[in-house]
């Protein structure tokens, strides 16, 4: 009998030993590899972009009165917020990579969101003056440099508010930077974080503007609401996009956990028990 | 339809709570000094607040009023074979649809425990409709697979809480031994053992009927050998022999060795006790198929003799391949001597012994039986070969 085999399969006396030294490598879906792909399909939502934008356009209209702010007394507000609405969004990590003409855009958009608002009220040159110079900086700027920028933003409208109101603004700056730190944390293995972390920068925002600019705002608003109810509703429609991505980016493929040694009688994987969306 | 056994709220990250919250504080306590503005920080606070609050609500209500109307599980499979799982969900006593719900399915057999996906999506399940979720599910181990409990998970868009339906069910498949292609060599086991080595009785007694004729082989008597089939050969060298059964006899033993040999280690052990398993019921099936009456022999524990007399019948296939399903590796090399003498002197029955031993034994060499050790025993023929 032996002998028979032999003949028939000559190989075959060399294959037991083989069967349990070699294993193929069966793809796990880990933690880490479900945030790429997560942030794959976030990055490609042209909607989600849109309405980034949008959000951040319409909060900073809310914010600064809808460009009732003087800009020869306010022009650091305005300036702050207009570079903080163009390259926040921009910065965020589900923003598609953009190549260095896309610099232009950022300033344009933000020359248009400085002066168009205004220049229905008033025809400043300080306005423009700002307007140029928020255009002049994001043109400049890609990058880390940009985020030095943002942070210089952030520090411009502290400095204002320390002056005036040294305990609110240690409060909000402390709930600022806990709120980036938590962010950035966990927005990989919780992207729906955003949403309260938006909420809250909505909010301290408005809060700022209520404490500084209180006169500049209670002249229009019902304006001012409405572009506080168009951001809202942009981060709720975030919130169904990321919500979206969240679904779209599970484990599509094979998961078989756990990896557990199990007689096996093929030489494919390790795997008892393997499971698959049909 | 059955309601979630219970309801677990998992939490967003307690920064992201504290923020928000604090923020509406903040924002409070900055308005109270500016009443003209108070419509303004009216808004603001409240649209994420009631926005917050009903999606956590409904995320809660809605995992609620999650029912299962069905799952469709088989009741048995064989190893390294694949089926289909699919779970229905309804929704009752609810208001508005549930939204991005995901569901996902336990599965365990022995200490192998899977419990982590993959997650299943029901896009939109409106009220008093049905959605299923539907899963491929391959199993490579044999034993008792146990399909639940199942989960459903519903967190809205901005909800602070993730509400996971569980519905504490499980359904159990019977995975019975990989099906197992035998090489053609199998016949060449009954060459001449049948009526020769194996069989001490050389011609038929009063009680066996006559089952046909075959080939001569080594070993049988020239007093069977069938002289009207032997004359129309044209070969003047083949013959024919007749062959007479005993329907109340087994024509055949098949000891199975459950005992751990010395030599190698504990994996390899464990595949070779597959490989025998599966290979045993395939022989079973073979011998079925040509009308012979097995007894399947193998020690299931300390003292627990496995013995079942297999007619060639489908219900007796089905319950070997039950009880092989169960089999582990709980013999010793005592107790399998006896039993393989005890089955070489039962009357007439022709032993095969699959043993998990690379080399026939002295004990086993004196008797006559045919062993196939592992080698004999070729691998498995059909190979995943997973995609990547």
């Amino acid at each position: 009998m032996i002998d028979w085999r032999r003949r028939a399969d000559p190989a075959f006396y060399d294959k037991e030993p083989l069967v349990l030294q070699t294993q193929a490598q069966v793809p796990r879906y880990s933690e880490d590899e479900q945030a790429e792909a997560r942030l794959r399909v976030l990055a490609a939502d042209g909607m989600l972009h849109n309405v980034t934008t949008i959000f951040a356009v319409a909060a900073y209209l809310a914010v600064t009165s809808l460009g009732m702010l003087d800009p020869r007394t306010d022009w650091q507000t305005l300036g702050a917020f207009a570079v903080l609405a163009v390259a926040g969004p921009r910065a965020l990590p589900w923003w598609p990579q953009e190549g260095a003409r896309s610099t232009w855009r950022h300033a344009l958009l933000g020359l248009a969101i400085v002066v168009v608002p205004a220049a229905w009220s008033r025809v400043d040159p300080m306005l423009f003056g700002v307007g140029f110079g928020v255009a002049v900086a994001l043109l400049l700027t890609r990058g880390e440099i940009r985020l030095l920028l943002m942070a210089a933003a952030v520090a411009a409208l502290l400095a204002r508010a320390l002056v005036i109101q040294p305990g609110v603004t240690l409060v909000l700056t402390l709930a600022f930077g806990f709120g980036v730190r938590m962010m950035l944390n966990v927005w990989r293995t919780q992207p729906q974080v955003a949403v309260p972390v938006a909420f809250a920068a909505v909010l301290l925002a408005c809060t700022y503007s209520i404490a500084l600019h209180a006169t500049a705002l209670s002249r229009h608003l019902a304006l001012e609401i409405g572009a506080l109810a168009i951001a809202y509703l942009g981060i709720c429609t975030m919130a169904g996009r990321i919500r979206r991505a969240e679904l779209l980016a599970r484990p599509e493929g094979v998961l078989s956990l756990p990896q557990s040694v199990v007689p096996l009688l093929d030489r494919s994987h390790h795997h008892a028990v393997i499971v698959w969306l049909a | 339809m059955n309601p979630p056994t219970r309801i677990e709220l998992a939490a967003a990250p307690v920064a992201g709570v504290a923020l928000f919250a604090g923020a509406l504080f903040v924002t409070a306590i900055a308005t109270a000094f500016h009443p003209a503005l108070r419509p303004l920080a009216i808004f603001a606070i409240a649209f994420p607040l009631l926005w917050v609050g009903a999606t956590s609500v409904l995320s809660v209500n809605t995992a609620r009023s999650l029912r299962i109307e069905g799952v469709q599980v088989p009741t048995r499979i064989r190893a390294m074979g694949s089926f289909r799982l699919s779970l229905t969900l309804s929704l009752d006593r609810q208001l508005f649809p549930a939204v991005g719900v995901m569901t996902k399915a336990k599965f365990s057999i022995g200490d192998v425990v899977s419990d982590v996906g993959p997650w299943a999506d029901i896009p939109n399940l409106t009220v008093r409709r049905s959605a299923t979720s539907v899963w491929d599910v391959l199993i490579k181990k044999r034993g008792t697979l146990f399909v639940g409990p199942f989960s459903a998970v519903v967190e809205l868009p901005g909800s602070l809480v993730r509400a996971t339906a569980v519905f504490e069910e499980a359904h159990a498949v019977t995975v019975l031994p990989a099906q197992y292609q035998l090489h053609p060599f199998v016949d060449a086991l009954l060459s001449g053992r049948h009526v020769a080595a194996g069989r001490f009785q050389k011609i038929p007694v009063a009680t066996e009927e006559y089952v046909g004729a075959r080939e001569y082989r080594p070993g049988d008597n020239p007093k069977l050998i069938h002289r009207v089939l032997s004359l129309r050969t044209f070969d003047p060298n083949e013959f024919y022999v007749r062959e007479f059964q005993d329907p109340s006899r087994e024509d055949l033993s098949i000891v199975l060795d459950t005992a751990k040999p010395l030599e190698g280690d504990e994996a390899m052990h464990r595949y070779r006790l597959e490989k025998a398993v599966s290979f045993v019921a395939a022989l079973c099936r073979i011998f079925a198929a040509r009308r012979l009456t097995v007894r399947f022999v193998a020690q299931r524990g300390l003292r627990d003799i496995l013995s079942l007399r297999l007619h060639p019948l489908d219900v007796d296939l089905d319950r070997l391949e039950r009880e092989l399903a169960h089999i582990e590796m709980g013999g010793d090399r005592s107790t399998l001597g006896r039993v393989l003498i005890h089955e070489v002197q039962r009357f007439g029955a022709a032993v095969i012994f699959v043993s998990l031993r690379p080399r026939e034994g002295l004990e086993q060499q004196r008797l006559p039986i045919v062993t196939l050790t592992p080698d004999h025993v070729p691998v498995f023929t059909r190979e995943v070969v997973w995609q990547q």
